[in-house]
């Protein structure tokens, strides 16, 4: 149990550290954001909280030195600098280590030292002279709770709050209206502002604050989420926090709520004698007991706002129950597709027995098996679902980071961030992505001063662009920069032998030669790129996620690169062929049409392995050679035609078999490096089919072809 | 800055305000305020052209309401425009009964203002 909290702690602290970092990244281009200060403050005052509570003491006490620091921000007594905000962020970094490598570091512990050492210095000289540092704040643990129940379903609770400051709370700087619109915003809520203590004209200290407030809230946060809100103002208001609704309906027929009366008792605005003995009366309840002066008027309309607001909420969660978020680790919803997986599997066999058969009774329960493991199949591969966002959330931090060390200005812009992968699509993304990224930095954005001859802004822009396109996802990184010089990409190649020098090729085409490995233009070789090693690997991990990449560039304005990637890798629809005995798939997603292909078709193009579809040449494989399947083939083979890389390229087989549910299962470490193929999968019949690496077959079709061009 | 203009209509005063009603201006709105009720038994509060308005400004009409009933004067207002609307809401000003015990109807937050 111990360790399941610590690890629901780890999982809410990583949230928070990029929500850290993201705040701390905003805070850097706008320093005057109170907001942003206090939602650094914040990520900072939870971790710690957090971190004592489940005995991460050494994170809770390295968070409470940072949030220290930014307590002096919050005051307006230390500005927010692009060092603090450096320090901030290797801050979140070390408690990033310390969550993920617990135990003795002596070298985190000594980069932990100098970072406090250079906080602290920046702090005692932002302090005025004679102005003694703010005392830390109390290192008690902040109450922590589970923003799940059980570790389930996130649980919609109501607060009763009561927000009373004091006079002086204006004049400190805070806005009550911005305090309680951010509240607010946490859910549904109900604001009653008491005005009583309002005093006359004369009386009134305009900057003074008369009035205090009732907020009725319903919200899935959790209570430190409702506390934060109030972390500026602690020491400047009373603030009772109660929980008076939670969870599922405490009794199916009791959808109203409490009483009147007893809301105004447990308020402590009304004795229960009294309401006893008002109750003897016939008259409305509320109105008798402002009548006898018992409740002022907006207390009484406080009670019944929250009253309502409780009756509202309890028949919303009725109707909404079905809609709440479950939290589930990310290992069980794996399981779950595995599960899926083995019963697509299985559903095939039963589809096959049941043809095979002459029983209408058993096709019928076949068939409507296969629509509910289809929709089983797509709700379950829904879950697994991640935007894209998560992704591109991490970059910025590079972006910024890299564009110092290197001294270049640049600009991350992100669209498309909710578009939705695979989680595993997405985990698998980031390595190719960074590396791009920075590319894109260090090869693409110029220094500032050669942009601004150019006429171009001082700060580069980088794009990280995502959109769905068909059963794919396009990500495409492009960059204002300077853009490749198509002369020393050909150059180049001709020196490594990769193209002979009267080789004709351009556009994507010619820039496909820089994922060849090696393969480098940089005149400099930085820590960063040039070295040539990373391109290749980008490459080879993209295709490992049966995606594609490619390259434009136009010299002077900039690189775009476009990575194509299917939506998901887990179960796919295939296209099953079969030469002789031997099944294999193809993603149906790239094939774009099927042809039949004669011996008379072969003779006329003198075995020259290509096609000629509609008046268009294309070259196509022969999978049969390419496997070295033995056998005649038969006198009209089919050729699959598949778009890859915008080229169109055959396959011959012997039969196309039709549409297939394709449970992917990657091949054993013997076969994993085998060119052409990418997985397998099991058939209704219980044989294996070899899932075909598309694109790595075209691109052997390509050399080969290339090679008997330049042959011929 | 904040605007008013102080204009008589018949017995009535009318009082219009606009621009930045907020904390930095608030002590001179509360001048301008206690000249307006000074001036007149009966005065209705208008708003043109509001910019911003903030808590101290709500809380300052508050003020200016009961002052108006202690002195057995009459503050009423015309309709609020959004920004204002938007501020009263979010502060939780509005509400259905009055503020104060002696006069359960009388609030200048009612939903449904007195005098319209």
């Amino acid at each position: 149990m111990i360790n399941e909290q610590s690890e629901m702690f780890k999982e809410e602290a990583f949230e928070l550290l990029e929500e850290l970092e993201t705040s701390l990244l905003e805070l850097e281009k706008t320093p005057g954001d109170t907001d942003l200060v206090r939602k650094v403050f914040r990520a900072l005052h939870t971790i710690k909280g957090s971190g004592s509570m489940f005995g991460f003491e050494e994170i809770a006490g390295f968070a409470h030195e940072v949030e220290n620091v930014f307590d002096l921000v919050r005051g307006d007594r230390l500005p927010v600098t692009k060092d603090l905000v450096n320090l901030a962020l290797s801050a979140g970094d070390i408690i990033k280590r310390m969550l993920e490598q617990p135990g003795d570091d002596t070298a985190l512990e000594g980069r932990r030292g100098e970072i406090l050492g250079s906080l602290q210095h920046i702090a005692s000289a932002s302090t005025p002279a004679g102005q003694a540092a703010p005392t830390p704040l109390p290192a008690e643990p902040a109450p922590v709770e589970s923003p799940t129940a059980g570790g389930g379903a996130a649980v919609e609770v109501t607060y009763r709050i009561r927000f009373k400051p004091s006079t002086e709370i204006l004049r400190q700087g805070t806005d009550v209206k911005d305090l309680l619109e951010e509240l607010t915003m946490l859910g549904t809520s109900r604001v009653i502002a008491h005005l009583h203590d309002v005093p006359t004209l004369e009386e009134l200290q305009p900057d003074a604050c008369y009035v205090y407030w009732d907020i009725i809230l319903t919200t899935g946060k959790g209570m430190n989420a409702v506390k934060d809100i109030f972390i500026f103002v602690e020491n400047v208001a009373e603030i009772k926090i109660d929980v008076i609704d939670q969870g599922p309906l405490p009794d199916e027929e009791e959808t109203g709520y409490k009483k009147l009366g007893y809301i105004l008792v447990e308020r402590e605005d009304l004795s229960i004698e009294d309401m006893q003995r008002i109750l003897r009366d016939k008259k409305l309840f509320g109105e008798m007991l402002v009548e006898e002066g018992l409740v002022a008027p907006e207390a009484l309309e406080s009670a019944l706002a929250e009253q309502e607001h409780i009756r509202e909420i309890r028949k919303q969660r009725q109707k909404d129950e079905s809609i709440s978020t479950l939290r589930v680790p990310s290992d069980k919803a794996d399981k779950l597709v595995n599960l899926v997986g083995e019963l697509v599997t299985l559903q095939a066999r039963l589809t096959r027995i049941s043809e095979q058969s002459d029983d209408p009774e058993l096709l019928a329960v076949a068939e409507e098996t296969e629509r509910l493991v289809w929709d089983l199949r797509d709700s379950t591969m829904g879950i697994r679902m991640v935007p894209i966002s998560t992704l591109f959330g991490r970059f910025r931090r590079l972006a910024r980071d890299l564009s110092d060390e290197l001294g270049r200005e640049a600009e991350l812009i992100t669209e498309g961030g909710d578009t939705e992968l695979d989680k595993t699509v997405i985990e698998r993304l980031c390595d190719p992505l960074v590396h791009l990224i920075r590319n894109c930095i260090d090869h693409g954005i110029e220094a500032p001063e050669a942009r601004e001859k150019r006429g171009k802004p001082r700060a580069g822009a980088i794009r990280l662009k995502a959109s769905y396109s068909g059963a794919n996802v396009l990500i495409v990184i492009e960059d204002d920069g300077a853009g490749i010089d198509p002369n020393k990409v050909r150059a180049r190649a001709v020196e490594r032998g990769l193209i002979k020098p009267d080789a004709e090729l351009s556009g994507p085409g010619l820039f496909s030669l820089l994922f060849e490995p090696g393969f480098s233009t940089a005149k400099e070789i930085t820590n960063v790129s040039g070295r040539g090693v990373g391109m290749d690997v980008v490459k080879k991990n993209i295709e490992a996620l049966r995606g594609s990449i490619q390259v434009k560039s136009t010299h002077g304005k900039g690189t775009q690169v476009i990575l194509k990637i299917p939506l998901t890798l887990a179960i796919i629809d295939g296209l099953l062929i079969c030469i002789e005995e031997e099944h294999f798939i193809l993603p149906l997603s790239m094939v774009e049409e099927i042809v039949e292909l004669s011996r008379e078709d072969i003779a006329r193009t003198h075995g020259g392995d290509i096609a000629n579809i509609r008046g268009k040449i294309v070259p196509y494989l022969k999978l049969r050679e390419t496997f070295d399947i033995s056998g005649t083939p038969p006198d009209i083979e089919q050729i699959v035609v598949v778009e890859v890389e915008h080229r169109r390229v055959g396959f011959v087989v012997d039969q196309v078999i039709g549409k297939h549910q394709t449970v992917i299962k990657t091949l054993g470490k013997i076969y994993q490096n085998v060119a052409g193929l990418s997985g397998a999968t099991i058939l209704g019949d219980g044989t294996v089919a070899l899932i075909l690496d598309v694109s790595r077959l075209a691109q052997d079709a390509e050399l080969e072809d290339a090679a008997d061009y330049d042959e011929g | 800055m904040f605007h008013s203009e102080l204009k008589k209509s018949g017995k009535k005063g009318q009082l219009t305000l606009g621009g930045a009603l907020t904390f930095e201006n608030v002590e001179e709105l509360k001048i301008t305020l206690e000249k307006a009720l000074g001036s007149f038994k009966n005065l209705t509060l208008c708003f043109r052209d509001v910019e911003e308005a903030d808590f101290t400004f709500i809380q300052l009409l508050c003020a200016a309401h009961k002052s108006a009933c202690t002195k057995k004067k009459i503050l009423t207002r015309e309709a609020l425009p959004p920004e204002l609307e938007e501020v009263t809401g979010l502060l939780g000003f509005t509400r259905g009964n009055g503020c104060f015990p002696e006069d359960k109807s009388d609030c200048l937050w009612r939903e449904s203002p007195p005098g319209q």
